[in-house]
């Protein structure tokens, strides 16, 4: 019998591997799903049969970053590959993973459309108050020295839901938080982002898991000069021992952190909850006020319960409204359910 | 001594390159003689001089001074020839503390090794005043001296305030936490506005934003105390400042790191002394003057860039705002100080623009007629005042050096 082609092919470009999602014809649910080393990609082929280039009418590569360039996902052409290749030395250790997904398609899907979603798009239009940092402009245009945002597609569709739900207010303001391996929040006005806490990497921001966050550019040079490491060992440092794990000591995620009873009063849990409510009182201050806050991530469920809760609070006596007033909306598919949603309308 | 006696207390205030001084009888606070001492070093284009004032009289003196003891010995000179009297006891700005010194000290041979230890935590800034407090006990062994630290009023930061996300151990070898600067102005500004509003420190909350011409920060003050600045390990996080970058992505600094070969001392330079409003214009460190030459109109990229300048000067001013609002949730009032917070109208009004989510509402007329100091600026339904108060740091310093002896002095 022959097979139908429908089903939606998901395809994670990170640093070293690809997580791979297959979906089923127009739906959200996940069929099958696999990692892939980068280096042994061809062991896609070996995947089940329903992996094959019969059955699937579509793949998504979804990557961290696009650069100015791309601002909305984007069927690949060969314009638009040259374009996402040329960006390779500003994000050397993503790109790559993600042409190598591209080039493996073409060679094996390549009658398969093929749809790029970067997380960076969502913050291509930020305003460019928010997107600068205050160096000479000489040095950010050489250098291609700009804010982005990391979480780009959780935020959008986070924040289009819950505005669905302030169905009252025009111009809508949520501040969207996303909690996954790296926390951020960005606050969005009808639509579009007005202010994100990452920056030109993941680094800035929020801590994550195991990420810094905001860091005194200083510390920077005092490692540097006290430690004697250069540039690639601290930047290892400050992103895979930091974070959560750099302050409890432990490899610990956001749901334990803010779950379990025993971080309750750690400096982790207090720090986290003190750097949330900093970012939420700067995203109401950018956005003129607040009407809904959203959640999305794997963790939004637990950052819902217990910082939404706090923040809602504070932030509906600090601006004269009652809790009720500010609802909260929490999107708990995954990133890869998101992508495929997007899909159908290719 | 008692809190009550006379102390005639004269401040010192050391830049690289200057040495401000204030001689103020305590506890009357009254001044008595002034100055500063500019262009100490080496020789440059301008003769090195001293502005001095005393007795209402003001005057220019050029003298040669190739270090921050010359320019002592010309200013305590100066002093006693205009009839001015004699300091009982000297009071030094340092900019930090080094996590050591929490409160002004008296100097000694203790604090004065614990003061050569930390000598490394401010190196633009510390060893100035440090050598000249070390050359003064060396010739004047019987003049008192005290040290009061910039960092000293946030030294109760709490912990997750003051905590870098970082692996401890490297936190604790190398003293990677928030430090805090402009506290002494923060403290006097906080202690001013207090009593401005009739109400007591211990139950003061409030948002101060310290706009200097140079150096910026804002204190989030919860009963009188810091609970958060904006400054960080190093005055260099944080707003936009003259010449400095204020917040960056560490990415960035690693990216700049790698660029310069590892030559840390280039990106220190160009994080501290290229970048902010100077970087930005490309024309002026100055806010005002990008300020003021907008408002003359004009088209061009020079505006443009100056446009740019201003909106990421302010954006992160508003930012931090309503990040400390938050935290503080309903502070009693914004205060606006220094150079550009007192001076500019426009800066305050422009700052307090959106802000009526957060009951904060500017009465412009008011604000732009400000210029009788201390003035509240904000609407009367205003859910916390606006208020404008002017810094005097030197004044601060000889107030915390008068209670550090007056207090010593009692328990003798």
């Amino acid at each position: 019998m022959k097979c139908k082609r429908d089903k939606i092919l998901v395809l994670d470009a990170m640093p070293g591997r690809i997580k791979w999602t297959l979906f089923g014809a127009n739906s959200t649910d996940a069929e099958r799903e696999g990692k892939v080393e980068i280096n042994r990609i061809e062991k896609l082929r070996d995947c089940p049969e329903s992996l094959s280039a019969e059955s699937i009418r579509i793949i998504a590569i979804h990557t961290p970053f696009g650069g100015q360039s791309f601002n909305r996902p984007v069927v690949l052409s060969a314009g638009y590959e040259r374009e996402f290749r040329a960006l390779t030395d500003q994000a050397p250790l993503h790109v790559p993973s993600a042409l190598a997904a591209i080039d493996f398609c073409r060679r094996f899907f390549p009658r398969i459309q093929r749809v790029l979603f970067c997380e960076t798009a969502f913050y291509v239009n930020l305003p460019e108050r928010e997107n600068s940092y205050a160096l000479s402009k000489a040095a950010q245009e050489r250098q291609k020295l700009r804010r982005y945002g990391y979480y780009g597609l959780y935020h959008a569709a986070a924040a289009r839901k819950a505005a669905e739900s302030v169905s009252s207010i025009r111009r809508k303001r949520v501040l969207s938080f996303c909690l996954d391996f790296r926390a951020e929040l960005t606050a969005v006005v009808a639509g579009r982002p007005v202010m994100v806490t990452g920056g030109l990497s993941p680094l800035e921001g929020l801590p994550g898991m195991t990420m810094c966050g905001d860091l005194d550019p200083s510390i920077v040079l005092a490692i540097h000069k006290k430690k004697h490491w250069g540039p690639e060992k601290i930047n290892r440092v400050l992103t895979e021992s930091s974070g959560l794990f750099g302050l409890a000591g432990e490899k610990i995620s956001f749901a334990e952190l803010l779950l379990d009873e025993r971080w309750k009063d750690s400096l982790a849990r207090r720090l986290i909850e003190y750097r949330f409510k900093l970012a939420a009182g700067a995203g109401i201050a950018a956005m003129g006020g607040v009407d809904c806050l959203a959640f999305s991530g794997r963790f939004a469920t637990a950052a819902e319960k217990t910082l939404g809760n706090v923040i809602r609070q504070t932030a509906a006596c600090l601006l004269r409204k009652q809790a009720g007033e500010i609802p909260v909306y929490s999107l708990t598919t995954s990133i890869q359910q998101i992508v495929a949603e997007q899909m159908f309308d290719f | 001594m008692s809190m009550n006696d006379n102390m005639n207390i004269l401040v010192f205030n050391c830049g690289s390159s200057s040495l401000k001084y204030r001689l103020i009888s305590m506890p009357g606070e009254c001044e008595l003689a002034g100055g500063e001492a500019q262009r100490i070093g080496p020789p440059t284009l301008v003769c090195p001089s001293i502005r001095h004032r005393c007795n209402g009289v003001e005057s220019v003196v050029r003298t040669p001074m190739e270090n921050h003891t010359a320019a002592f010995d010309k200013i305590m000179d100066l002093l006693s020839r205009h009839g001015a009297p004699a300091p009982d006891i000297l009071g030094h700005r340092l900019v930090h503390g080094g996590g050591v010194f929490s409160e002004a000290v008296r100097i000694d041979a203790q604090s004065l090794k614990t003061l050569s230890k930390i000598q490394n935590m401010a190196p633009l800034h510390n060893p100035p005043a440090t050598e000249l407090i070390k050359s003064v006990t060396r010739r004047h062994p019987g003049l008192p001296q005290a040290a009061v630290f910039d960092t000293g009023f946030h030294s109760n930061i709490p912990d997750y305030a003051s905590a870098y996300a970082l692996p401890g151990a490297l936190s604790d070898e190398l003293g990677l936490r928030k430090f805090g600067f402009h506290g002494t102005s923060h403290r006097y500004v906080a202690e001013e506005t207090a009593r401005f509003m009739g109400t007591s420190l211990e139950k003061f909350t409030a948002v101060i934003c310290h706009l200097g011409s140079g150096g910026a920060s804002m204190c989030a003050v919860e009963n009188g105390r810091s609970v958060d600045n904006t400054m960080g390990y190093s005055p260099l996080q944080g707003l936009v400042m003259s010449t400095r970058c204020g917040d960056l992505d560490p990415a960035i600094v690693l990216r700049f790191i790698h660029a310069a070969d590892g030559a840390a001392a280039d990106v220190e330079k160009l994080l501290n002394k290229e970048s902010g409003v100077l970087g930005m214009s490309g024309v002026s460190g100055d806010i005002r003057d990008i300020f003021n030459s907008l408002q003359k109109g004009g088209k061009g990229k020079e505006n443009e860039a100056f446009w740019h300048a201003l909106q990421v000067y302010l954006w992160r001013i508003k930012k931090y705002l309503g990040a400390y609002l938050f935290i503080l949730n309903s502070p009693q009032a914004v205060v606006f100080t220094d150079t550009i917070g007192e001076t500019m109208p426009g800066v305050r009004e422009a700052i307090c623009e959106g802000m009526e989510c957060f009951g904060l509402k500017i009465d412009r007329r008011k604000n732009t007629a400000a210029t009788d100091l201390p003035a509240d600026v904000a609407q009367q339904n205003s859910v916390a005042r606006i208020v404008v108060m002017p810094t005097n740091e030197e004044l601060a310093i000889a107030r915390r050096t008068y209670e550090v002896f007056a207090e010593t002095d009692c328990c003798n």
